[in-house]
This record gives structure tokens, C-alpha cells and sequence, in this order.
């Protein structure tokens, strides 16, 4: 019986053994980058996730792509599948030469019937990215090679976002696998079809992407030959993983990990400034916060320094006004809040509250930073008498109350989807985007309503900013939010990775198509 | 006969259940405030971007209706769309469940054949050095949590030692082996791929060591109580006087007769792996439902919850029915 047992325990210990041993590794031709989060689904027209627009946007051309300057991401375009551009005085309509000789798959040629076919098809279906095409009236084929985009109004970021992902330009095709008029999205949910340098071969649910390189690409060939993209939820699975090489580039690791994963020679942890900000929406609508010199108050009580220091361990900056540094219309002189707790009592004992007051800050887990900075403030406000009761809920529920107006201070978190400062000034405080869409601290104040107007209607650079910054005096002084910091993005990846751009127009988003490993 | 009257009879009880079951659920997960069109449409997306996507999903009817068009749709055998891979829920557990399938059924196979002999050695040896060894073995598998026994095997295995994969079901460089049951395991050997299936193998080791482990615990302790119940019985003495083999005596007469708690905690064991597996498919980033779940939680996707919800209580509902029916063969005096 012993016997037995004791060469059961034996067999089942040599197998284990016999099946142990390092893993089998990519080559230099494939890149694997581990991500967080599966993809959800991969059609242009309905995805708002930069998650899904990582594997999209390399599938597709669009009419224009952010230049690279020294190798550095900008946030100027230049030619794509457009070979130049012009726009009519009024700005109402802008037209576009289309390169010869782009292909789809199929051999359709990528024309001016395609573009019209890919703007329409996203107007139409009229969900999220939608909004990014909001100003296109109509789309004119002029010839094979020539389309004529009329807008209902002048659009002075237009240009910038032709360059996103609701801009792909779609093969006209895939109307065939159209059913009872969904213009093709449940195919669309599954499957790309675009003349972009790479294309989807494999997608196992949960488990990985793959990416192929198309040997005619018509720009540039890209040097890979094959991109993995793996789904590993947790940060210490993708850590391991990196640092054992089975990926080359981890896009969610926590940042307490980060001084770790520095000491490994053959990792490199890249830092970009982004222009991902968090800040705190103070509801305008809301008593007690509806008074001017509260919000004021609130935002002297902040430890700015304290919050970056040690919920981002320093990997961040105190935003100046809202419009973050890197983003042009940024203002280096407008007016910053610092913590200044004998001003914030003063203004409180102004606005009547000299004996303190209560209020409730609502987040959710969204966020690894969230809970942190919660804490923080509810001590920095502490010391102005004012008692903040946190209140953690789910996202969706967060969400919703945010949209409802039904909160009195909330955590967020913003970035901009094409490069121009109006993602920030006329999102957040135009009153017609109260909630979600925008103006979630239910800001109103007519005069700054008139200018951010008006500059989103004009093309001129210059004169766009002085509006701008008019409206930022007025906005610092009302406080409708508290400004915390723009981060900076953290990327890992082994040293062999050589290529690698980031751009924070494309957050989350690679340069596939000229990234290489040594 | 009366054994599939009898079946027949539990298997007309799974409507109510399956009914109760999806009326508590659609209501408790509509019960939470949020939108899923807002979800969906992203955070920035205008109040008309979101309006279109609830009409398209239909999530602007009444509730009750909602629930008529669930239920009617579920008798046509269709469990709706996934509001958030807009693809429809079938497919979709269709694709993750054979990974959860996989680590389950491993997962039982290692309680089983450890569970059992471990519990059999502890009883015979009673008190001896073996015995011992296995009742610590399964006092730490009860008492430890499976995140932190998952983050120890991966520091272990895979970080300190670089025996063992540490997530997903292949490497990397490494494509799947042709569908056929969608598990890795058995597909491998069916395409006659053995590399493929080493590699499954050994990434599949861990998470099912980690997910099995509390239930291999469980498993080891009532067999060796019900087994030192039954030897103490009169009829193990006659055996035993009748000169039978001690292997006898122990697999034939004591074995058998102490197996029914064991088989009432396999099958219990069976569904709560497959609700367990959530945490071990997250630790070992293994491709399943548990992770499909949790997203689907986190993104208020009616549909695929429902999904979910129904293919674990009818695999709850399906081994109990199983388990009713082994006690039959296990003990004639059981009668239906």
C-alpha cells in the first residue's frame, strides 16, 4: 500500500518536473504588449474607448496623422490618405486630395466615395464618436480623388479630428454583411476592413489580439511582423511577465511598483507628460456650493504638493488654469490656487460658514488614484472646519448622479480626445453641456459662455487664445472646479523596444507600424 | 424505470427554478441606478448619442417588458445582446466558457485524485506520521484565501523558480489548437499536437492547483472522517475475520460505504467551483466567465449577466440532479 502511494507521489512529481521549464518567448518580429482589459468591439463608428481604438486605429488610414517631430508625438497633422488639403474663406467647407493608389483587402480603391461612405456611415449610426463629426453637414465627391467636406459651421479644431479614431475611412463593402439595417455593425463589432498598416487575424476573447503587418502597405512597411496584444488583468501578473520578458511592454502597472521595476537593467520605464487631469467638480447648482467664495475657500484648502507627492509619488504637476501645459492655448500666467488655509477660513467666515459646514465628495474605484486623493482632501478640508463625508459607489451609479447633477463635490478624470483647447474650455463650461457631456460642475456664467463660443468658431490661432484666456480670468475667479494635476503617462517596456512614440492625443494607443526590437 | 421517472420529474422542476432565478436577478441588477447606454457611449458622448443607443438597445422600455422580451427570447433560445461587445450573449459564453470548463473540470479531477487517496491513507494510518502530514496539508488548504494562494504559487513557480507559466492558457508564441471542444487540453491531443499540450498542461497547473485546493482540503477530511466512522463498524471486523485482503476491506466494504458524504461534497464542490473560479481566473488572468462576469458587473451589462446567472445555476441544478442519482448506485436501500 505504502509502496504504492509512495510511487504515485513519485510519478505525479517527475511529470510536474518533466513539463517545467522556461516559456516559449516571442521573436524579434512580434511585439506583445500586455494590456489590462479585453477589447470590447473594433467598428469605428461605435467604440469611445481608447481600448479598442489601440487595436482600430492601426487598421485603418485616415485623411491625416499627428506628425513626429524628433521623435517626439505632436499634436500638429499632416497628410495621410489625403494628399493636401484646402479650406474655403468662410471656413464652411473644406476640400481634400485623395493619394492614388490605397487599397482595401479586397482591391477596392480607398477614394473619395469611401471617405463620403465612412463620415456618413458614423453620422448616421449617431452614437458616441459621432460627436467627433459633429460639425460635417455633408460630404461632396467631386471626383474619384477629390471630396468636399461642407460643416454646418466654421470649426476651428476640424482638421485635428480627422485625425481620430471616428475618422477611420471604411472599406464601402462591408455593407454586404448589412443586416436588417444595422449598416453593418454587428460585423463591425468583430471585424476591421480598412487599408491601415496592420490587420486583426486572431482575437480570442479574454485572452489575446493579433495583429499582422501588411507586406504592401502602401506608406512606410512596418518593421514588425506581429503584434500580441495579451490580456492580463492584474498589475503584479504584468510586472512578472515584463520582467521575465514574455512581454515587452506593460500598459497597467501600479505606480508603487514603478521605483521596482527601475532597478531592472533590462527595463526601461518611459514617462510622458500627458494630458490626462484630475480635478474635483464643485456643483454650482448645489446650496452651499452655489456660493462663489465656498468654491473659493475649497480651493485654498488644497494641498496641491502633498496630493502629487504622494498619491502619484511625483509623477505629475499642478495644473495652471484648465488647460493643460503641451496643449497650445495654455496660459503659463493665469491665476493658480495654493493651499492657504488663513485665506480659505476668511472666505468662509465671508460666505457665513464661519462655523464650519458640511459636504459629501462621491467617487468610485474608476481610478486607482481616486480613493488616495479622497482622503487627502476630506484632511486638507478638516483644516478650514469643513467636514467632506466621502462616499465610494460603483461607476455606473457615479456616473449616472454625475449626469443627474445629484452630488455636491465629485472626482474626475478628463482627456482630450483631438488636440485643441476647446475639449476643455468649451466642454467644461459651456452650460449647454451640463453633465456628462461636459460642464459637470453645472457651471453657468453667460459672459464666459460668449467667448468660449466664440472662439470655437474662428480658425485664427491667435485670436481663438485671447478669447480663451479672457474666459480663463473669469473661470479662476468663479472655481466652478479644483484643478488637482495632469499626470504624466508611464509606460514600461524592456529595453530592446526600440521606436516607441508617445503622443497623448493617442493615449493607450501605439505606433505599431514603427516600433522595432533589437 | 422509476430511476427516469424519477429524473424526468427533476428535470420538470428546472423551469420554476430557472424562472425564479432569472426574475431575481434582472430585477436585482436593474435595481442598481446607472445607465448602461451612458457606459456604452462613452463618457464624453452628447445626451442624443446616448437617447440612440438606448432606443437601439431597447433599454427605454418598461422594465416588465423589458423582462417579457428576456424571457420570450430565452424560450426561442436566444439570451439577447451583450450591451457592451454588442454581439450576442450566447456567442459570447460560448467562447469563455470552455475555459471555465477546463479549469473546473481539472480542477475536480486533481480534488479526486488527491482528495481521496490523501483522505483513505489518513484513515488507515490513523494518528501516524502520514495522517499528520495530510491533516496540515488540508488545514491550510480550508484556511488560506485563494488570492493570496494564487499571488504565492505565481511568486513561486513562476517568478522565483521560472518553472511554470504564470497567466493565460498558452504562450505567447504559441497558437491555439484548432477548435473543436474548446478545451485546450483535449483539442491539443485530438490535432495530435503534443508540444500544444505540454504547454496547456503546465499552464494549467496552477490555477488549477489554487481553485482546487480548499475543496481537495474538504474533500480529504470527510473521507477520512466517514472512512474511520465506517471501519469502526461490525461488519469491517467480520470482513476482516473472513480473511479478507486488508485492500479489500478497505476499498470494497469501507470505501464504498463512506463514499456518499464525499459524493454530496463533490457535487457541492462543483458548483462552487465554478462561482470560485472567479477569483482564481482573474489572479491567473485565465480566460473564462469569472473575468466575462466581473466586467459585465462593472459595466451594468443586463444581458450578460443573465447569461451568466443561467449557465451556473443549470450546472448547479444539472450535478445536483447528478448527485441524487449516484446515491442510488452507491446505496441500493436508497429508493425513488
Amino acid at each position: 500500500m505504502k509502496k504504492k502511494v509512495m510511487c504515485a507521489l513519485a510519478i505525479s512529481l517527475l511529470i510536474v518536473v518533466g513539463i517545467a521549464g522556461p516559456s516559449i518567448s516571442a521573436d524579434k518580429d512580434t511585439l506583445v504588449v500586455g494590456v489590462a482589459s479585453d477589447i470590447h468591439l473594433l467598428d469605428p463608428a461605435v467604440s469611445s474607448d481608447n481600448l479598442d481604438w489601440r487595436q482600430i486605429y492601426p487598421s485603418y488610414d485616415r485623411l491625416v496623422k499627428y506628425k513626429v517631430v524628433n521623435g517626439e508625438g505632436s499634436t500638429e497633422v499632416e497628410p495621410m490618405a489625403a494628399e493636401s488639403w484646402s479650406v474655403s474663406p468662410d471656413g464652411m467647407m473644406w476640400t481634400f486630395k485623395i493619394r492614388k493608389g490605397i487599397k482595401f483587402d479586397d482591391g477596392t480603391p480607398l477614394d473619395a466615395k469611401a471617405v463620403k461612405f465612412s463620415f456618413e456611415r458614423v453620422l448616421k449610426i449617431g452614437k458616441g464618436p459621432a460627436d467627433n463629426l459633429g460639425s460635417i453637414k455633408s460630404v461632396e465627391v467631386v471626383d474619384d480623388h477629390t471630396a468636399k467636406i461642407h460643416l454646418k459651421n466654421p470649426f476651428g479644431p476640424f482638421l485635428q479630428t480627422l485625425a481620430t479614431d471616428a475618422s477611420c475611412i471604411v472599406n464601402p463593402n462591408v455593407m454586404k454583411h448589412e443586416k436588417n439595417g444595422d449598416l453593418a455593425q454587428a460585423w463591425m463589432a468583430q471585424h476591421t476592413d480598412g487599408s491601415g498598416p496592420f490587420k486583426i487575424t486572431e482575437w480570442s476573447r479574454g485572452e489575446r489580439c493579433v495583429l499582422e503587418a501588411k507586406p504592401n502597405y502602401w506608406g512606410p512597411k512596418p518593421k514588425l511582423k506581429k503584434v500580441i496584444i495579451r490580456f492580463m488583468r492584474e498589475s503584479s501578473d504584468q510586472r512578472m511577465a515584463l520582467e521575465s520578458g514574455d512581454i515587452d511592454i506593460a500598459e497597467e502597472i501600479l505606480i508603487d511598483q514603478m521605483p521596482a521595476l527601475e532597478k531592472n537593467p533590462d527595463i526601461a520605464v518611459r514617462r510622458y507628460p500627458s494630458q490626462l487631469v484630475e480635478y474635483v467638480y464643485l456643483n454650482c447648482q448645489k446650496p452651499k456650493v452655489d456660493n462663489k467664495l465656498v468654491r473659493q475657500a475649497l480651493n485654498y484648502a488644497v494641498d496641491y504638493k502633498s496630493i502629487i507627492d504622494f498619491v502619484l509619488k511625483g509623477n505629475g504637476v499642478q495644473m495652471r488654469g484648465p488647460i493643460p501645459k503641451g496643449m497650445w492655448g495654455h496660459n503659463p500666467s493665469v491665476f493658480q490656487y495654493h493651499r492657504d488655509v488663513a485665506k480659505a477660513k476668511a472666505l468662509l467666515k465671508e460666505a457665513g460658514y464661519g462655523k464650519g459646514l458640511n459636504l459629501t465628495l462621491i467617487y468610485s474605484e474608476r481610478r486607482p488614484t481616486w480613493e488616495q486623493i479622497a482622503t487627502v482632501l476630506q484632511s486638507n478640508f478638516a483644516d478650514i472646519g469643513v467636514n467632506l463625508k466621502l462616499e465610494l459607489m460603483a461607476n455606473p451609479t457615479l456616473r449616472d448622479k454625475i449626469d443627474r447633477g445629484d452630488f455636491e463635490l465629485c472626482l474626475g478624470a478628463w482627456s482630450p480626445d483631438y488636440a485643441d483647447p476647446s475639449m476643455f474650455m468649451n466642454f467644461w463650461f459651456d452650460s449647454k453641456n451640463w453633465g456628462l457631456p461636459g460642464n459637470r460642475s453645472f457651471y453657468k456664467n453667460d459672459q464666459v459662455d460668449a467667448l468660449i463660443r466664440k472662439s470655437l468658431v474662428l480658425s485664427d490661432q491667435k485670436e481663438r487664445t485671447d478669447l480663451y484666456n479672457k474666459a480663463q480670468d473669469i473661470i479662476m475667479a468663479d472655481a466652478p472646479y479644483i484643478f488637482l494635476y495632469q499626470t504624466q503617462t508611464i509606460v514600461p517596456m524592456r529595453k530592446w523596444v526600440k521606436g516607441y512614440v508617445y503622443n497623448p492625443m493617442l493615449e493607450s494607443m501605439y505606433n505599431f507600424e514603427s516600433i522595432y526590437k533589437e | 424505470m422509476r430511476i427516469l421517472a424519477y429524473i424526468l420529474k427533476r428535470l420538470g422542476y428546472l423551469v420554476p427554478v430557472l424562472i425564479g432565478v432569472t426574475l431575481l436577478v434582472f430585477f436585482i441588477s436593474h435595481a442598481i441606478p446607472g445607465d448602461p447606454a451612458r457606459m456604452m457611449a462613452g463618457q464624453k458622448a452628447s445626451r442624443q448619442a446616448v437617447e440612440n443607443l438606448r432606443r437601439s438597445m431597447g433599454l427605454d422600455r418598461p422594465l416588465p417588458e423589458q423582462y417579457v422580451r428576456f424571457l420570450w427570447g430565452l424560450f426561442h433560445g436566444d439570451l439577447g445582446t451583450s450591451i457592451r461587445n454588442q454581439r450576442p450573449v450566447l456567442d459570447d459564453l460560448a467562447d469563455f466558457f470552455p475555459a471555465t470548463l477546463e479549469l473546473t473540470l481539472s480542477s475536480m479531477i486533481l480534488c479526486i485524485a488527491v482528495g481521496l487517496p490523501l483522505g483513505i491513507i489518513s484513515a488507515v494510518r490513523r494518528n501516524r506520521p502520514v495522517d499528520h502530514i495530510s491533516r496540515v496539508f488540508s488545514v491550510f488548504g480550508v484556511s488560506m484565501p485563494v488570492f493570496w494562494l494564487g499571488l504565492m504559487l505565481l511568486l513561486l513557480f513562476y517568478r522565483n523558480l521560472g518553472w511554470l507559466p504564470g497567466s493565460g492558457r498558452l504562450d505567447v508564441a504559441i497558437n491555439p489548437p484548432p477548435h473543436v471542444t474548446g478545451l485546450y487540453l483535449i483539442d491539443s491531443l485530438l490535432e495530435g499536437n503534443w508540444s500544444t499540450f505540454v504547454n496547456a498542461l503546465r499552464h494549467i497547473l496552477l490555477p488549477s492547483f489554487c481553485l482546487s485546493y480548499v475543496y481537495l482540503a474538504i474533500i480529504t477530511r470527510i473521507v477520512r472522517s466517514s472512512m474511520i466512522s465506517v471501519m469502526g463498524q461490525d461488519y469491517i471486523t467480520t470482513a476482516r475475520a473472513n480473511g479478507l485482503s486488508e485492500s479489500t476491506v478497505i476499498l470494497k466494504h469501507s470505501l464504498k460505504n463512506s463514499l456518499i458524504p464525499t459524493v454530496t461534497i463533490t457535487g457541492l464542490s462543483i458548483g462552487e467551483l465554478f462561482g470560485g473560479a472567479i477569483l482564481t481566473e482573474t489572479i491567473f488572468n485565465w480566460p473564462g466567465m469569472g473575468k466575462y462576469v466581473v466586467d459585465s458587473v462593472n459595466f451594468l451589462d443586463f444581458p450578460a449577466i443573465m447569461g451568466f446567472t443561467l449557465v451556473v445555476s443549470f450546472a448547479y441544478v444539472m450535478i445536483n440532479l447528478l448527485v441524487d442519482v449516484l446515491y442510488g448506485f452507491l446505496d441500493p436501500q436508497i429508493q425513488y
